[in-house]
């Protein structure tokens, strides 16, 4: 196994590009990226890219290809192919990435993310999106996701008690990083008045306790991490990369307060890395649902069970706290393009840690953590990071 | 079905037949391509559009030497009440 490390990141402002096609918006993250690095797309040995749905959102499948072709490489014809772990995606092709360079296969692979969702309405948005849960036994009777996703948070405040405010503070927190974010989706302040004042969509959310729609493209490149230190003067590393699942349906889990994936992928990503969750310094998590981040906190260690809430309330997470939250805007601000996600946080972590992040910059940052959640916790992607001193 | 953000992505290559052009090579792309494969990533930046003339010859694979001109027609429609999607055809010249 070969240590890997990220050589070069970029991704395009996340929103609605009603002008730009899902092919024009995965080549610009893929140039951004190849320039970072100072390399050219000649030099890549594969492609592997996150994406959720692009047949259904775009009609056009069989994107591998397609982006390999429009980046000018077509004629190189090496392998260029695309995951799909739904909404976990992102992270999902990192950990591919990370494999195809750690086993000695390729040297130079660029791992880029897509979707573009604005081209269908919400009401189709919303049923491709159910293609994440089981089609058969959860979407098949009327439940949307965020209807499967409240259910969790109503068990968890049947445990232990209302949470709603401390949710609410999240999609606070996220609107206010995103504000020193130039790529996010919104730059516009919220109150936890405004997020509880939304419009229910299930309860305990409201509108604002959701991540939006989004359309937008990231990419990085990885390389050995020998390479790395021979020719970059700040070596970042992707030190640890595990992927896991769980059930598909929520009726067959055990519990609905905690995400069984997130433990698993955890522990091994952490294992792998040699990193203790209490060496991190940021955190980017998928809060596609402002619940999803309290019970992730308790699943990593973070906080004991019934204690996520409070670990929110206390301000640690904010950016002058200990353990600043999503710098970038997180889903809910910096934006959601579904298959894009979870490689973008890999670009946040990844300008954290050289120091790139502007006026977001976590001080010193070294470690970082970033979450990939695939439907309602049935895939769970962890991949973690460290600057070399 | 097309969706209305791609009928209007689409207006320039498909109505009037908008190449891009390499400035550095000189090698026109019909499909227009942001990226030229030939200089990679020196061409960014530097892909400007072209407005082909539609007119040309019909390869002698095909039919030897015809020469045609482009022309604006209906390609197809989504139902009777649907969107009717428009594009170019070659007729002989």
């Amino acid at each position: 196994m070969r240590r890997v490390a990220v050589i070069g990141v970029g991704e395009t402002k996340y929103g609605e590009h009603w002008e730009k096609s899902i092919r024009e918006l995965a080549v610009e993250a893929g140039l951004r990226a190849l320039e970072d690095a100072g390399i050219s797309s000649e030099d890549l040995d594969a492609i592997v890219g996150g994406n959720m749905s692009a047949g259904s959102y775009t009609g056009q499948d069989h994107i591998g290809a397609l982006i390999a072709d429009f980046s000018g490489i077509a004629d190189r014809h090496i392998p260029a192919i695309r995951v799909e772990a739904a909404c976990g995606s992102g992270g999902a092709a990192i950990h591919v990435g990370f494999n195809l360079v750690s086993s000695g296969m390729y040297d130079i692979v660029l791992v880029g993310g897509v979707e573009k969702q604005t081209d269908v309405g919400v009401d189709m948005s919303k049923e491709i999106l159910a293609g994440a849960s089981d089609r058969e036994w959860e979407a098949f009777f009327g439940a949307t996701f965020p209807a499967l996703v409240a259910m969790m948070a109503k068990r968890y405040m049947y445990e232990y008690g209302d949470i709603r405010e401390q949710m609410a503070m999240i999609p606070v927190m996220m609107h206010e990083n995103a504000m020193n974010n130039p790529d996010a989706h919104f730059h516009r302040r919220i109150t936890v008045d405004d997020v509880l004042n939304s419009p229910p969509i299930a309860e305990p959310f409201h509108l604002l306790d959701v991540a939006p729609v989004s359309d937008g493209a990231a990419a990085i490149i990885l390389a050995p991490l020998d390479y790395a230190r021979k020719n970059y003067d700040t070596v970042v590393e992707l030190a640890g990369s595990a992927v896991a699942t769980d059930y598909i349906g929520m009726h067959d889990r055990p519990s609905l307060i905690t995400l069984a994936a997130n433990v698993h992928a955890s522990r091994k990503a952490f294992r792998m890395a040699g990193i203790e969750v209490r060496d991190l310094d940021l955190l980017e998590l998928h809060d596609a649902f402002s619940f999803l981040p309290i019970v992730t906190l308790e699943d990593l260690g973070l906080a004991e069970r019934g204690k996520g809430a409070g670990l929110v309330e206390e301000g640690i997470l904010s950016m002058d706290g200990d353990l600043p939250l999503s710098p970038s805007g997180g889903l809910k601000a910096k934006g959601h393009p579904v298959g894009a996600t979870g490689v973008g946080q890999a670009v946040e972590a990844v300008w954290q840690l050289r120091g790139q992040a502007g006026k977001r910059q976590v001080p010193d940052a070294e470690k970082a953590l970033i979450q990939s959640i695939g439907g309602t916790g049935a895939t769970i992607a962890i991949n973690l990071f460290r600057r070399e001193k | 079905v097309m969706v209305v953000p791609r009928h209007w992505r689409e207006r320039e290559h498909r109505y009037r037949l908008v190449a891009t052009k390499c400035k550095i090579c000189g090698r026109i792309y019909f499909p227009p391509r942001s990226v030229c494969p030939n200089c990679g990533r020196k061409s960014i930046g530097n892909m400007e559009k072209l407005q082909l003339s539609g007119n040309g010859t019909v390869p002698n694979e095909v039919y030897i030497g015809m020469p045609v001109r482009m022309v604006f027609r209906r390609i197809r429609q989504e139902g009777a009440s649907g969107i009717i999607h428009y594009g170019y055809k070659f007729a002989p010249r």
